[in-house]
Parts: structure tokens; C-alpha cells; sequence
């Protein structure tokens, strides 16, 4: 009789053919209940073909039995019933199909298959038999070997038999060196500089997440303490810092919105605590050493700092009436009230740190007395040699260097401005410039900028200003000289560009554009062109030793120098960076300070490790957009008022919470994990975890990815993607056997000794 | 301001969407067009998507466990037409069908309905189907007629159609007197009768625990309070109910459960949140009401343990076990038991947790001809409660949650044990469970053996196996069995094998059972024991993975 089926059949066998097993199966379902009995026989084959989920050999085998039940067996739906009975280690059941249609004229394959069969069955003497067949008819398959000689070990001397031996799996791969406690093996500075991005990308290693998560919970006392510990100006760099750290911060990655507002929160951290001073604990009992340390910039403050810590005596000199350098000279009161610096310069002082102004060296006292009076001396002398462009005119009066305007009007009270003013340059020295000379009351202010805004040096926020107080940027202009009457200065000649290839700094080249040359009216030119470190006040003795002809240390950017006890911190080693670049490096230069004076390394990085249960974030966290900060209205913009007015307590707590938490690891112990996917199912991201096949590691064995797993069988390990978790816990609370585990890990550091007391001990 | 968490997705969904599903609506729309929210709201009428994409099973709703043999023909027939001729029966004493196609849902649940049983509330967030012990309404020792307050809380208009919205799903056991046969303890209320004299006069009340619950978070329940007047039990069953509406977890469903409510509030206050509610509602007489006051629950041992047959309260009348293999009843054994107990008995059959069944009031004379009858159909009369008598649930073969095959390990187990008859007898009481995942509907928490299924780490991928737990029990207090070993699926049989035989070589006397020896040599003497005796084998999935590029060809030169 003919299949009433017959067109679905047809279309099946066609889909099946192609390998399209779902929509064979879903064809097969469809059109009537599969109660027939060729239906069933190729619902069995789309399984069979399908195979990659758990429940396929089920429902092969399921069906193959109710093709074979309602009378259609045929030599696939045997091979499928043989073959899912193997497979489901129902060896008897294989043995018994094969034997109805395998036989000595079989294909190989099939042939190799019964003899398996056989001998798993503990039949291994007739397994022999088809096994032998099967190498004949396919001399060049080691399976086939390989199975044939283990059937006629197991007829000769019995025992286990084992087709493919896999030793068992290792230990569980743990994501660091030990389970807690304070560990300082690579794999563990791996898993924070990759895990942790914006407390790498900061240059003073701030422990970003952990202050954020105390601004979070109210807790400024102990955010304030972070910061100071981690970068000695919370307040100020509040205001003013550059913000590496939220350029890698996860949330600003693609596709997970825009990144924390880790400065803003910084300030408010300082804001919103009490006024007291917060004096830090000496490390290590007096030394007996004396620092001089040259400069009272930012980098001599820290270094300063640091080494009053660290129990060493220090004397900072300072050639201008007060210190903090740059922070004082170069930064607009309306950005940076003053009275911030000197609060936290007053923390400094009040550690010990003598610090004698109005005395430069070089001029009211030698390097070489320095050198003579002190254990070491510290050269943090800033970049106070303006690069002044050399173009036709320059000469001209009404150009000048934006340092020495800012520096003018900051500490010496000029006011004086032109009424046609042309900024160049497009840096923070460029914005700044710009926004005094507007504040000072030039009708017009203009910033000219060679390459476009996105390789421009500024704070997040400060082009949105300039926009904000209407004063226009052009973008892709170059000065190539300047125009003047009667010894004044009456235009800049621009030459447009465009961006070629990258140069060193990584940053688009400008090109310029022959013949696009115009002229810019100005009365005032302030250059925001860079500067260099001034080297001329060390003495000729020591210049030989230490300085190249280009008027740069001969030590480059080391925080070491020709010279043992000396040593150069900040801008005046590495050439003009940013605030929290000087107080880095000046942080690395004061542990190579005192390493030097104590003939030991006393100071040590660790990653601290200590268990947690939970950390309060909740995916809904993810969809809190980034805070703004609040300003003043531009009438009320003056050259002292602040600008930015900064957090409130819900601004902090909005802004704080979107924060990933990124220092708390998430991991899955894989010996108890029982694969159940639960976490899978709970997770609220795509990669945050993953059926992992194998984990990818480095020559140091560090993890440094995953492959993902197909199938059941072959993920190795369900694992949990520390660049997705977004810290919500969702997985734990799913977990039904507790086998994942949160920890805080920080990177601290520590005095070396206590560091090594507590490794020993463990 | 900080966050607050979401209502969960199926919290909107019960919000947004009707529970009470057109299925004749659902066949004629195509799969695709079935959101995965509806797919899980089809759960309110009992009704789930099963592994295998576009076929679903329903289960049905049948409180006590008690069925017709009418019913069961008519279930069968429909097994024949909708659901490749399978019939399973669950722990929660009711039959599934699997292999239903979306277009034939309706056609099923409109089939049961003619014959007086439906699929709401078989599974979802509602009071599931509510259970029994199996010997309800026959057993000697039942204190009064419970299958009548079991069916006065079962079809109560309020549990079944208004408190459709809980905050997970919410069990009832109705036993018939305080021993552990109706599971008492692990039901999120549980009910038993007790007598008491007073002045000479014996009055019936009801023992009522609450906060008991398996799953992933297996928790037993608390006396909540110690006497319930024989008429108060339906409000305090309703307002428990609703207690557990309002106080429940709606933002974690892992933490949903009435069990964890009970958890943080404490039996007392929860039983104080109880008759406030029933205060508000205006109920008299709940100064009769007597609070448990710190008092722990106290379930007897199990009156049914071995026994092939029992002879029931009614005199001369019999309640005959047979075994169900694997739980699975093809259409035509289910049409085979529906006349053996129209001839035999009354024509009920009663569906046990353990997925058997009995044939109730069979005459005296006739018991020895209606078991060797069903012997001779292939069906186990003997092993109650014993080796054989083990449970699974369908593990991976068709549950989306499963990692471990439970099926295929119970019959390896079946297979290896079961005809050794004088193995198992000098065993004992020993009643073995499998649960391919984390949850518990086979029930591995609660007895003296239970498998859950995990998978085991490789160097190469990773296998399947059971974390093996011991020392369960629903007596006394009740004992959650506790994990001993892990071993893979090829191992189970000769790692059970080597654990009993330990039990029998350091049992006291004969008479210890193997729940006591646990519990007297501790979980961690036995861990350390068992780890030097549990075999290993090859890994199969490396094998397996090996093989596969083979087992494509073989088909195809079939």
C-alpha cells in the first residue's frame, strides 16, 4: 500500500539528504502525529544526523525502535538502532541489530562497527573476526588497527579494555596562584593588570573599583584614604586628572555604554568627607637618611611623600614663593580653587616633609651642596622651557608662550589681554589659555589645532566647555608664520592639513595642504606648543654626567640617573605628561630612593586576595546612564569661581553603582561544578560564561583565553569570562551546588617584610 | 539612587499573560510564532516543552493519585493516538504523556476532561497536584477519611483558580495518619490526622507542617501547628497559601520557595502570619488552633515497606502492588491494568511515589491469580521498597534540565541487582533515586540512596555521572541525604555494588539498616572508606568522540 505520507517522505529524505535535520524534523512533526512508521524511521535518522545535544541519541533510538515496532526496519534504521545502543553502552542490543543485516560482505565501517560492538559485549574472540575483515578492507586505518589488536589482547589475556585512554583531567585551573591570602607569583599581577583595566591604566595603580564601591556604600573616609594612599591628591586630581583610567574602563567598551566617571567620583569622594587632614602612617622607623628633593611640582611632592613614608627625612626646594608647581602655574583657579592644593600639600608637610620656597637651586643653593648635605637628591624639576615655534615673525610682540600667560595671571594677578586671541596647540595648556583670555575679556578667542579632536590632549569634557563659553576650535590648521605692523603682531598665517600616518605618539601626522594658506587676525598669540625640562641650572660638573646636548637627561626616562644618588622624577625626566603620569612615575622613583638608601628592596606589590559573598551589583546597575557634572551658569564664570560644582551624595551613588566591580573575581571550582548549566541559563550576558573545550594559556601557563565548546561532551569546563562579568551575582544565586566562589583581589603594596612573614607562613 | 532589581521575566509573563492558554488557539499557529515567555506559561496547565523542539508533555492533574479504570483506558487511548504509546508515571502521583505535538495539546487535554481530569495546575506557580499516601482510603492504619479532606483541599475553588499566581510553585500532602508514607515532610504543607481524648471524648485534628521542599535547596518541613480542628483545615491550607503569596520572594526565584520564607521568619512567626490572615478573614474559631510552640515534627516509620500486597481496612479486601519498570506504562499495560482492575477489584488504580501502582479492593481469593498475572505480563510483584524498587526521573532523554541519563543508569541498576534476589534481601529497606539534575523530581534527597546527575571534568572534555548521597529520609525529623562520591555513569553499578557490600560487612547485626549504618558511621567515615573501593572505567565520551566521525558512514553504507 502506498504511504498516505509519501510528499513529506519525499521532502524528508531530500532535507536529510542536505544534512537540514531540523526542518526535517520539524517537517516530520508537523503534518500528523508521527505514529507511522516510516515517519518515525527518519524522525530516527534527523536525530541521528543531528547529534549534537544531549537527548539525540535518545530520541534516535526512540524512534528507531517505533519505526522498527510499527513494522519498517530496514538496514538504516538497524545501523541507527545498532548504533545508538552502542552509544548508549547497551552493547547487547548493538550486537544483536548488527547481526541481523552485517555480513562478511558488509562495508568496512560496518563491519569495524559490530566487531566494537562484539567486544564491548565481552565477545572479543568473535569480534576478532570482523574486526580482521574490516583492517583488510581498509588497510590504512589506525582505528580499525588499533581496535584489533586490543580484541585479540582481550582473547588472549582477558582484561579491561580500553579504546581510548585519557589520563585523568589535572587540577582545577585556577585563575591565580593561591586560593587567598597575599600572592605575588606573575600569574597573579596577569590576572590583575588584565582583569582590573582601569587600575592598570592608571599610572599610580589606584585601587579604582574598591574606592568607587566605598563611595558607593556612603563611605568617603575610606574612598578619600584609597586615593591618597594610592595617588597623594584625591582632590586635585578630582578636578584635574587626565583620566587614563576611564579610556579602558569596561563599561566604555563597545557595546556596554559609557564608561564610569571615576574622576568625578574621585572628587566627590574629597568633596563629601570631612575637611580634617588625613595623615598616613609612616612605613618604616626614621632611617636616619636625608632626601633633597628639587621642584615642588607634583612629582617632587609625591616623591617627597613617599619618602617621608617610607621613614627617610626630606627637604623639597622650591624656586617659586609656594609649591605645587604646575598645579598653581599652570591650572586656572576656576578649574583648581586654590585652597585644595594647599590643603593637600599641608597633608604632606604635616608627614615631616620640610619644604623651603623662594630657593632655587642652581641659584641660591649648588646641586653640588645638595649632593654633598644629602644620602640622595630627587630632580623634579617640571618642563619650564616653552617650545616657542620658529615661524616667520615670531619675534613679533603679542606672541607668547601660554605657560608664562597662565603663570602671569595665576600667581602674579596679570590681567591684561588683547582682543583678538589665537590659542595654538591642543593640549590642556591650549584649553586653559583659551578659557582665561576669555575670562580676562578678549571679544574674540580663538584655538587652532592641527589634527582633528580625537588626537587632541584633553579631560573628557573640556572640548564641551570651550563650546560651552562659545569659543570655537579649528581643527586641521597649522601656523606657518605670523604678520605684524609696527612690531606688533596683527595675523597668524595658517596652512591647512590633513591627517596622514601615524607618528610616534601613535597619533594621526598632520599633512599639510599646499596653497590653502589664510590669515587669522590676532593681537594676542598664546602658544600651547609644549615644553621641555630646563637642565640649565645643574652645574657644569654634573651637566657632563648628566645631561645631553639636547639639553634632555642622558638617563631618558629612567628614574635613575649616571649619577648613584641621584635620581629625576615626573615631567623633568619623561618630558611634559600628565599629573597623575609625574605622580607614577615619581612613585616608582622614591621605591628606587629608598632601595638605594637601604641597600634593599623595602617595598613590595601583592595581590591580596580575601573571600567575599557577594558584591551588590545587579545587572539593572548596567542601565544607569553616566552622571553629568554639574556647573555654574556661564554668567557667573569668572576667573575664580569653579566651574564644575561636582557631585552631590545621589549624583555619587547614580554614578558609583555603574561601576563593574571589575576587582572581584568570579570563578567556577571545576571539581565540583556538575555541568547542570543553571549559571548558563541565569547569565546576563552572552560571553560572561562560556562551555569552555579548552583554556588557552601562555609559555608562563597564564590564562589568556578559552575555546568554546560544541557539544556536551566535550566542554571541559564551564567558565566564567572575567571581561563579561558584570559582578550580579546572578550566576552564584543560581548555582544549586555552591560551587562558585567571589574574592576581592587588590593589588596592594605592602612593606616587603610583612609581605614575606605572611608568604612563609603559608 | 541605587538599583533595584527588576521583577524577574517570568514574573512580567505571569503578570502579562493569561495562564489559562486556547491550546486550540496554539495548534494552529506556527511553532516559531510560540514565544519562549507563552512556552513557559504553558506550564499553568500542565503542560511543558520538551527537549526536543516542537514536542511537548502534559501532565495530568490527579489528586491523590487515584484513578479509574475508565481514565486510564481513555489515557492510553490517547497515548496511542498523541504520544507514541507512553504513559509515564511521576513521583507526585499522576501520569505524563511526552511526544505531544503543539497541534494535538487541545485534543488531549479535551479527551482527560471527558472523563473528569485536567491539567490545570500540574505544574507552574501554583498548588501542584496534591498528594496522598498510597494507601489512602484502604489503609488499615488511616485515622479518618482523608481522601475526602484531600479532595476538599484539591478542588477548593481558591487553591485552584484564584491563587494562580504564587511566588513558585506550592506542594500539599494529605496523609492518612503520621507515619512517612505521604511524604510529609517534604511537601511545602503537609497534613496528617491525630487523635486525642478529651474528657473521655475522642476528637480528630490535623498535625499541619509547612516549609518542607526539595529542588535544588532541599529543606524539610516544620511543625507549624500541632492541632488543627478537623473544620479549620481548608482555611489554614488557604491561608497558608496566601501567606506564602504575599511573603514569597518575587525577585529570586531560587530563593522563591515557601521553604525559604520559612527559613527567614521561623516556624513561629510564620504560623503567626498565618492565623493573622485568617483573622482578617474574619475565620472562627481559630483560638482552637494549637501553635507547635518549638515543637519538632515527629513522622513514624513507613507502613508500607516491602510488602507485595496489604491487606486493607476493609476487611478481606486487598490493595496488590505491581511494579512500573522505569515508570514507563506502554498504552497497551496501561489498557492490561484498567481490566485487571475492573476484574479484580473495584476498578481504581492508585499511583504511588515510587511510580508504581496498586490495584485496590481485590478480594482475598483472587490476589495470588491477579499476581501471577501481572507476573506473568512481565511485571515485578515483589521488591517494594527493596533494590529493584528504584526511581528515576527521565534525566536527559527528554528534560531540558538534565545532564545525567537516569534512565539508562536505572536500568543498568535494575539489570544488575534486581534478580539477585538473595543480594537484596539481605539488604533490606533500601529505596534508590535518580535526579539527572540539580532539582529533585526524583526525589534523591529523601531516601537511603540518591543519584544526581553531574558531569565529571576530563583532561579531554568531560563525562557524565552522579554525585552519589546517602542517608535521606522522611522520618522522624527527616534527613536530607548527604553527597559521598562522585562516579561516572559506566561506574554506578560496581561503585553501588562495592558500597553495599561494605554496609553488609559493617552492619550491626542484621537487623541495621542501611539509613542506620550511615548515620552511625558519619558521611565523612564513609566518604573516606568508599574513596579507596569505587572502580573507574574507560571515559566513554572520549570513545565516543573517537568513533563519531564512523558512525555517519555506517548509516550511510546501511
Amino acid at each position: 500500500m502506498k504511504n498516505m505520507f509519501e510528499g513529506i517522505i519525499k521532502q524528508a529524505e531530500q532535507l536529510l539528504k542536505e544534512n537540514k535535520n531540523n526542518e526535517a524534523i520539524e517537517l516530520l512533526r508537523c503534518k500528523e502525529s508521527p505514529n507511522d512508521a516510516v515517519l518515525c524511521s527518519l524522525l530516527a535518522r534527523a536525530y541521528f544526523q543531528r547529534g549534537d545535544s544531549k537527548g539525540d541519541t535518545y530520541s534516535a533510538h526512540f524512534f528507531a525502535e517505533r519505526a522498527v515496532h510499527l513494522g519498517h526496519e530496514d538496514n538504516r534504521v538497524r545501523s541507527i538502532l545498532a548504533l545508538t545502543s552502542f552509544r548508549k553502552e547497551e552493547y547487547q542490543q548493538a550486537v544483536d541489530i548488527f547481526s541481523r543485516y552485517v555480513n562478511s560482505s558488509s562495508p568496512s565501517a560496518t563491519q569495524f562497527m559490530y566487531g566494537m560492538s562484539l567486544l564491548y559485549n565481552h565477545q572479543a574472540g568473535e569480534a576478532v573476526d570482523w574486526l580482521k575483515r574490516a583492517v583488510k578492507l581498509d588497510q590504512h586505518n589506525e582505528m580499525y588497527a588499533k581496535a584489533l589488536k586490543i580484541a585479540q589482547e582481550q582473547r588472549e589475556n582477558g582484561g579491561k579494555i580500553v579504546f581510548a585512554e585519557v589520563p585523568e583531567a589535572g587540577a582545577q585551573p585556577d585563575a591565580l596562584s593561591k586560593k587567598r591570602g597575599l600572592a605575588d607569583s606573575p600569574q597573579d599581577f596577569y590576572w590583575l593588570s588584565k582583569n582590573i583595566p582601569c587600575q592598570e591604566a592608571c599610572p599610580a595603580h589606584t585601587n579604582i573599583p574598591e574606592y568607587l564601591r566605598a563611595i558607593y556604600d556612603g563611605d568617603y573616609e575610606k574612598a578619600y584614604l584609597i586615593n591618597l594612599k594610592d595617588n597623594v591628591f584625591p582632590a586635585i586630581l578630582g578636578r584635574v586628572c587626565a583620566r587614563p583610567c576611564e579610556s579602558e574602563c569596561r563599561h566604555g567598551w563597545d557595546g556596554l555604554g559609557t564608561s564610569v566617571q571615576i574622576c568625578f567620583s574621585k572628587r566627590a569622594g574629597a568633596d563629601l568627607r570631612q575637611d580634617k587632614p588625613v595623615i598616613l602612617n609612616i612605613l618604616y622607623p626614621p632611617s636616619g637618611k636625608k632626601v633633597s628633593v628639587i621642584g615642588a611640582g607634583v612629582a617632587g611632592l609625591t616623591a617627597a611623600r613617599q619618602l617621608a613614608l617610607y621613614g627617610h627625612s626630606v627637604t623639597v626646594y622650591e624656586k617659586h614663593n609656594r609649591p605645587g608647581g604646575m598645579l598653581n602655574q599652570g591650572i586656572p583657579i576656576f578649574r583648581l580653587p586654590r585652597e585644595i592644593i594647599d590643603r593637600e600639600i599641608d597633608q604632606i608637610r604635616q608627614l615631616g616633609v620640610e619644604i623651603k620656597c623662594n630657593c632655587a637651586v642652581g641659584k641660591d643653593i649648588s646641586l653640588d651642596t645638595l649632593i654633598n648635605t644629602s644620602d640622595a637628591v630627587v630632580m623634579s624639576a617640571g618642563t619650564v622651557r616653552p617650545n616657542i615655534l620658529n615661524l616667520p615673525g615670531k619675534d613679533l610682540s603679542g606672541i607668547r608662550h601660554g605657560l608664562d600667560f597662565l603663570l602671569q595671571v595665576n600667581e602674579f594677578d596679570a590681567r591684561e589681554i588683547g582682543k583678538n586671541v589665537v590659542v595654538i596647540g591642543g593640549g590642556f595648556t591650549a584649553m586653559d589659555c583659551a578659557r582665561t583670555a576669555k575670562r580676562l575679556g578678549a571679544e574674540s578667542v580663538k584655538v587652532c589645532y592641527r589634527r582633528s579632536t580625537k588626537e587632541m590632549l584633553v579631560t573628557p569634557g573640556e572640548i564641551e566647555e570651550l563650546e560651552h563659553e562659545s569659543i570655537p576650535l579649528d581643527l586641521m590648521v597649522t601656523p606657518c608664520g605670523y604678520k605684524g605692523s609696527n612690531g606688533k603682531v596683527t595675523h597668524v598665517t595658517f596652512i591647512k592639513t590633513k591627517l596622514g600616518e601615524p607618528d610616534a605618539s601613535g597619533r594621526r601626522k598632520p599633512v599639510e595642504i599646499p596653497g590653502s594658506e589664510y590669515d587669522e587676525p590676532a593681537d594676542t598669540v598664546l602658544l600651547a606648543t609644549g615644553q621641555f625640562p630646563d637642565t640649565a641650572w645643574i652645574g657644569q660638573s654634573l651637566s657632563d654626567k648628566l645631561v645631553d646636548d639636547d639639553q634632555w637627561l642622558k638617563s631618558g626616562k629612567s628614574v635613575t640617573t649616571q649619577v648613584g644618588k641621584i635620581f629625576a622624577a615626573g615631567d623633568f625626566a619623561t618630558g611634559a605628561r600628565s599629573l597623575i603620569d609625574a605622580i607614577g612615575h615619581a612613585k616608582e622613583c622614591a621605591r628606587a630612593v629608598d632601595a638605594y638608601l637601604m641597600n634593599k628592596k623595602r617595598i613590595k606589590d601583592v595581590a591580596r586576595i580575601v573571600d567575599a559573598t557577594g558584591t551588590g551589583r545587579i545587572r539593572e546597575m548596567d542601565f544607569v546612564d553616566y552622571q553629568q557634572m554639574p556647573t555654574i551658569d556661564l554668567d557667573k564664570r569668572s576667573l575664580t569661581a569653579e566651574v564644575e560644582t561636582g557631585f552631590d551624595k545621589t549624583l555619587a551613588v547614580d554614578e558609583t553603582q555603574r561601576c563593574y566591580l571589575c576587582h572581584y573575581k568570579y570563578e567556577i571550582d571545576s571539581d565540583i561544578c556538575i555541568y547542570c548549566d543553571w549559571c548558563i541559563k541565569a547569565k546576563p550576558r552572552p560571553n560572561c560564561i562560556v562551555k569552555v573545550k579548552e583554556l588557552i594559556r601562555d609559555e608562563h601557563g597564564r590564562i589568556t583565553g578559552f575555546v568554546r565548546a560544541k557539544e556536551h561532551e566535550d566542554t571541559q569546563l564551564i567558565w566564567i569570562n572575567q571581561e563579561d562579568c558584570i559582578r550580579c551575582n546572578a550566576c552564584v544565586d543560581a548555582c544549586p551546588v555552591d560551587c562558585i566562589s567571589i574574592q576581592k583581589v587588590s593589588l596592594d603594596t605592602c612593606r616587603a617584610c610583612d609581605v614575606d612573614a605572611e608568604l612563609n607562613k603559608d | 539612587m541605587p538599583q533595584k532589581p527588576d521583577l524577574t521575566q517570568i514574573e512580567i509573563d505571569k503578570l502579562t499573560i493569561d495562564p489559562n492558554i486556547d491550546f486550540r488557539e496554539i495548534a494552529e499557529r506556527p511553532f516559531e510564532k510560540i514565544s519562549k515567555n507563552e512556552l513557559g506559561m504553558f506550564k499553568f496547565s500542565g503542560v511543558y516543552h520538551q527537549l526536543q523542539t516542537g514536542f511537548f508533555m502534559i501532565r495530568l492533574r490527579l489528586p491523590g493519585g487515584l484513578m479509574t479504570s475508565e481514565q486510564l483506558e481513555k489515557a492510553a487511548e490517547l497515548s496511542d493516538l498523541y504520544a507514541q504509546s507512553q504513559l509515564c508515571i511521576t513521583t507526585r502521583q499522576t501520569l505524563q504523556y511526552h511526544w505531544i505535538r503543539q497541534q494535538d495539546i487541545y485534543k488531549v487535554m479535551d479527551a482527560m476532561k471527558e472523563v473528569g481530569i485536567i491539567t490545570t495546575n500540574a505544574c507552574g506557580d501554583v498548588t501542584r497536584n496534591v498528594v496522598a499516601c498510597e494507601l489512602q482510603g484502604v489503609c488499615p492504619h488511616e485515622v479518618c477519611d482523608t481522601r475526602s479532606k484531600l479532595l476538599e483541599i484539591a478542588d477548593d475553588e481558591e487553591l485552584l483558580h484564584i491563587q494562580r499566581n504564587l511566588p513558585r510553585k506550592h506542594k500539599i500532602s494529605v496523609a492518612g495518619c503520621g507515619r512517612a508514607c505521604g511524604q510529609t515532610l517534604m511537601n511545602c504543607q503537609g497534613w496528617y490526622p491525630v487523635v486525642r481524648t478529651v474528657n473521655g471524648r475522642e476528637e480528630i485534628g490535623w498535625r499541619f507542617h509547612a516549609g518542607g521542599g526539595l529542588g535544588g535547596l532541599p529543606r524539610m518541613g516544620r511543625l507549624i501547628f500541632d492541632w488543627v480542628p478537623d473544620n479549620l483545615v481548608l482555611e489554614v491550607a488557604r491561608a497558608s497559601t496566601e501567606a506564602f503569596r504575599r511573603l514569597g520572594d518575587r525577585r529570586n526565584r531560587k530563593y522563591a520557595r515557601l521553604k525559604i520564607v520559612i527559613d527567614r521568619l521561623g516556624a513561629g512567626d510564620y504560623g503567626n502570619a498565618v492565623l493573622e490572615i485568617m483573622k482578617d478573614r474574619g475565620i472562627k474559631g481559630i483560638e482552637k488552633i494549637e501553635k507547635a510552640s518549638g515543637l519538632k515534627p515527629d513522622v513514624g516509620y513507613y507502613f508500607v515497606d516491602g510488602q507485595p500486597y496489604i491487606e486493607q481496612k476493609q476487611k478481606g479486601f486487598f490493595s496488590v502492588r505491581a511494579m512500573i519498570k522505569r515508570s514507563e506504562l506502554s498504552a497497551d499495560e496501561s489498557r492490561q491494568f484498567a481490566a485487571w482492575a475492573r476484574i479484580y477489584g473495584n476498578g481504581e488504580i492508585m499511583f504511588t511515589a515510587r511510580q508504581n501502582l496498586h490495584i485496590r479492593h481485590v478480594p482475598e481469593a483472587k490476589v495470588e491469580a491477579l499476581r501471577t498475572e501481572m507476573k506473568k505480563a512481565g511485571f515485578r510483584v515483589d521488591g517494594f521498597e527493596r533494590i529493584p524498587d528504584a526511581v528515576s526521573c527521565v534525566g536527559t532523554t527528554v528534560c531540558n534540565l538534565a545532564v545525567s541519563d537516569t534512565p539508562k543508569t536505572y536500568h543498568e541498576i535494575v539489570r544488575n541487582f534486581a534478580d539477585d534476589k538473595e543480594f537484596w534481601d539481605k539488604i533490606g529497606h533500601l529505596c534508590i533515586n535518580m535526579n539527572g539534575c540539580p532539582n529533585s523530581c526524583g526525589q534523591h534527597w529523601i531516601v537511603d540512596i540518591g543519584l544526581r546527575g553531574r558531569r565529571i571534568r576530563k583532561s579531554v572534555g568531560s563525562e557524565e555521572g552522579f554525585t552519589v548521597h546517602v542517608g535521606g529520609a522522611l522520618t522522624g525529623e527527616g534527613s536530607i541525604s548527604q553527597p559521598v562520591f562522585d562516579v561516572r555513569s559506566t561506574d554506578v553499578v560496581p561503585a553501588l555494588k562495592s558500597m553495599l557490600e561494605l554496609y553488609l560487612a559493617e552492619r550491626n547485626a542484621n537487623t541495621e539498616t542501611f539509613y542506620s549504618y550511615v548515620h552511625r558511621i558519619g558521611f565523612e567515615e564513609l566518604q573516606k572508606k568508599l574513596t579507596a573501593i569505587i572502580p573507574g572505567t574507560e571515559p566513554v565520551n572520549v570513545r565516543n568522540q573517537e568513533l563519531k566521525s564512523v558512525f555517519q558512514q555506517i548509516v550511510d553504507e546501511a
